[in-house]
């Protein structure tokens, strides 16, 4: 297929170039070329679109994703994340599937196209992902040491979720030691430093700082990847430079839950350490749409570091390339030889002013899911625009239904 | 909301002080502690007495602990103490810090706060220092240095109301010889002699003392209020 005279190629490349009139080729699930006059049978006009790589939520806990249940936010928020697991507990099979089938849809409106989540059912999840057409990272969640005793690859797919605080309660400094060799293998997503309690709790324990404590464990590595941590310390944000080791920002759950947390970004970014945004769950966050959370992310850093730091363009760095270090696939850039995961977007007056040096920041900005003509995942077209009625009716049957199974909840 | 504030003299806490009442917070109390020599981990030491002229010039009651050893849990004890002092007789309900970057100071009093189950607000950790140092200026808070402990930094800085050009010097200064402008690693230390919230002026006299190659102080042999 070749996506012919792109009125614009957001590249994401390393000079963050933007093409204006060229093609893309793509053959297979890759892009194979891009430049002017490619010739092919498959063709698709695109002189009226802004190609711009399909966005990365590198957070969602699925299964509470829709969670719409009548709770005290203040008692939530101060027992949080004790009150999100005890949630994710209990929740249903059938809650966690029709869950993670509106996820999917409502992913897919938005623009995005790839998605790590976790869920107490992960290969099942990954199942519906594969019909659907999303590319999804599902692991599983271990909030307890008896989870992590009886971890088993056979039933899950290497990718874990893991609430240290909760571990490093219940456990001694060689009983998490011998435990977390278990899920050293594969890639770990550590729910870490999120509140101030959780990092006095770590200090009065054991003498360290959450992070501080995770390395001494030996779990600080290329494929662990910290969660929210907003109390993190300047010297962690050392530590996790050296082990090579990103950092999952969720910045409606900061506000939202008032943690007082703040990842510095700037910070982090200039350690070189990567960064990929999450939307969470409507428990605690507040959408499902990672774009708005790229926006929440740029004003809640300027308002911490009371300063214009985090541009827009930083902002769509973390939902695409800096996001695809955090998966490990070569996904978030229009650029040989990476997979073809891309969003057709309507040429609109809004996004491109009088030049193209705005379009990044007004599709940052300025973006609505209506404005998402076509997808492409791995090189499949899907055609969004015709099919949004249609999803947007299947997503509200299944809220409907979940409404109905949220009432069987005993919390 | 009702706040105390952490209150060394120097412009950072003062700074912070000015943010809370800007922002509509009612400051209850200053909190002090003096540490037993300048070797503190945690606090200013060679003005710190001068505090209590600026609690009296800025109408702000003051809560002021001693801390008779040099060690660093005792520090933190005093502190602990003064704090837990301010809720009782103040009944605040948050800590403002002027903690610019040291997450060593920042973690320390939050992981007391913490257990004081204290909520605390830092409305410069993190800024840009540079930036911090011009806007000191422009809100009307006048410091002069009284330490100077790095290379780069003229002695003739010392005891003096510093103005925007000695700024520009300070900020070319630490670009030079690469240390914090706004003096977060100890480069300096400060004392602000007025700003809007004084009700009188900190009129200060003293003499400069070498220490060491780079190392200057602004003893100070004199320090009264006077009408402004």
């Amino acid at each position: 297929m070749i996506l012919k005279q792109c009125k614009y190629i957001i590249t994401q490349d390393p000079r963050r170039g933007i093409l204006a009139d060229a093609d893309i080729r793509i053959e297979g699930e890759q892009i194979v070329e891009i430049g002017y006059g490619l010739k092919g049978d498959d063709v698709l006009p695109c002189n009226d679109k802004i190609i711009i790589p399909g966005f990365s939520n590198c957070h969602v806990h699925a299964d509470v994703c829709f969670l719409n249940i009548d709770l005290t936010e203040s008692r939530f928020a101060s027992e949080y994340p004790l009150s999100l697991i005890r949630l994710e507990r209990s929740m249903s099979k059938e809650i966690a599937l029709l869950s993670a089938e509106a996820l999917f849809a409502e992913s897919l409106l938005r623009g995005c196209t790839s998605l790590v989540l976790f869920t107490r059912y992960p290969r099942e999840l990954q199942e519906i992902a594969k019909k659907v057409g999303i590319r999804v990272i599902s692991g599983s969640l271990v909030s307890s040491m008896e989870e992590l005793r009886n971890i088993s690859n056979e039933s899950d797919t290497g990718i874990y979720c893991i609430y240290f605080n909760e571990l490093m309660r219940e456990g001694s400094l060689n009983g998490l030691r011998e435990l977390l060799q278990r899920v050293k293998s594969g890639r770990v997503y550590v729910h870490i430093s999120e509140t101030r309690r959780a990092a006095f709790e770590a200090k009065k324990k054991f003498g360290h700082f959450p992070v501080e404590l995770l390395n001494e464990l030996g779990l600080l590595t290329e494929k662990t990847v910290l969660v929210h941590s907003g109390w993190i310390t300047s010297w962690e944000i050392e530590i996790v430079s050296h082990s090579g080791s990103s950092l999952v920002y969720c910045p409606s759950v900061e506000m939202r839950l008032a943690t007082s947390g703040f990842p510095p970004l700037k910070d982090l970014i200039c350690k070189g350490i990567s960064v990929g945004l999450g939307t969470d769950s409507l428990l605690t966050g507040l959408s499902l749409d990672i774009v708005e959370e790229a926006r929440l992310a740029i004003l809640h850093q300027r308002e911490s570091y009371k300063g214009l730091v985090i541009s827009p363009k930083d902002a769509l760095d973390l939902i695409t390339i800096s996001a695809s270090k955090l998966t490990g696939m070569r996904l978030g850039r229009i650029q040989e030889g990476y997979l073809a995961d891309l969003l057709l977007i309507k040429l609109k007056p809004k996004f491109y002013g009088n030049s193209k040096r705005g379009l990044v920041s007004n599709i940052i900005y300025r973006l609505e899911y209506s404005d998402i003509d076509l997808i492409i995942i791995g090189g499949k077209l899907v055609e969004i625009s015709k099919q949004r009625d249609s999803i947007l009716k299947s997503i509200n049957v299944k809220l409907d239904r979940l409404n109905d199974l949220f009432y069987t909840i005993n919390y | 909301m009702r706040i105390g504030v952490l209150f060394s003299g120097g412009k950072d806490s003062t700074y912070s002080l000015h943010w809370a009442h800007a922002r509509g917070l009612l400051v209850k109390c200053l909190i002090t502690v003096e540490p037993p020599s300048s070797e503190s981990w945690m606090f200013h030491y060679p003005n710190v007495r001068l505090t209590k002229l600026q609690s009296l010039a800025l109408k702000i009651p003051q809560v002021y602990e001693l801390c008779r050893d040099i060690k660093e849990e005792s520090e933190v004890e005093a502190l602990k103490k003064a704090i837990a002092k301010a809720i009782d007789l103040y009944d605040i309900e948050a800590l403002v810090t002027g903690a610019l970057l040291s997450d060593y100071q920042r973690m320390t009093i939050e992981m007391l706060c913490e257990e004081l189950n204290l909520p605390v607000l830092s409305p410069l950790w993190r800024r840009n220092q540079e930036d911090y140092l011009f806007e000191l200026l422009d809100l009307g808070i006048e410091f002069v240095i009284t330490s100077i402990t790095v290379m780069g930094l003229s002695p003739k800085l010392l005891g003096k109301v510093i103005t925007r050009e000695d700024v520009e010097e300070i900020v070319s200064c630490s670009r030079k010889y690469r240390f914090n402008a706004a003096f977060e690693g100890g480069e300096a230390e400060t004392l602000v002699v007025d700003s809007p919230l004084f009700i009188k002026r900190l009129r200060v006299r003293g003499r400069i003392m070498r220490e060491g190659q780079y190392s200057w102080r602004y003893i100070i042999s004199e320090a009264e209020l006077v009408e402004k």
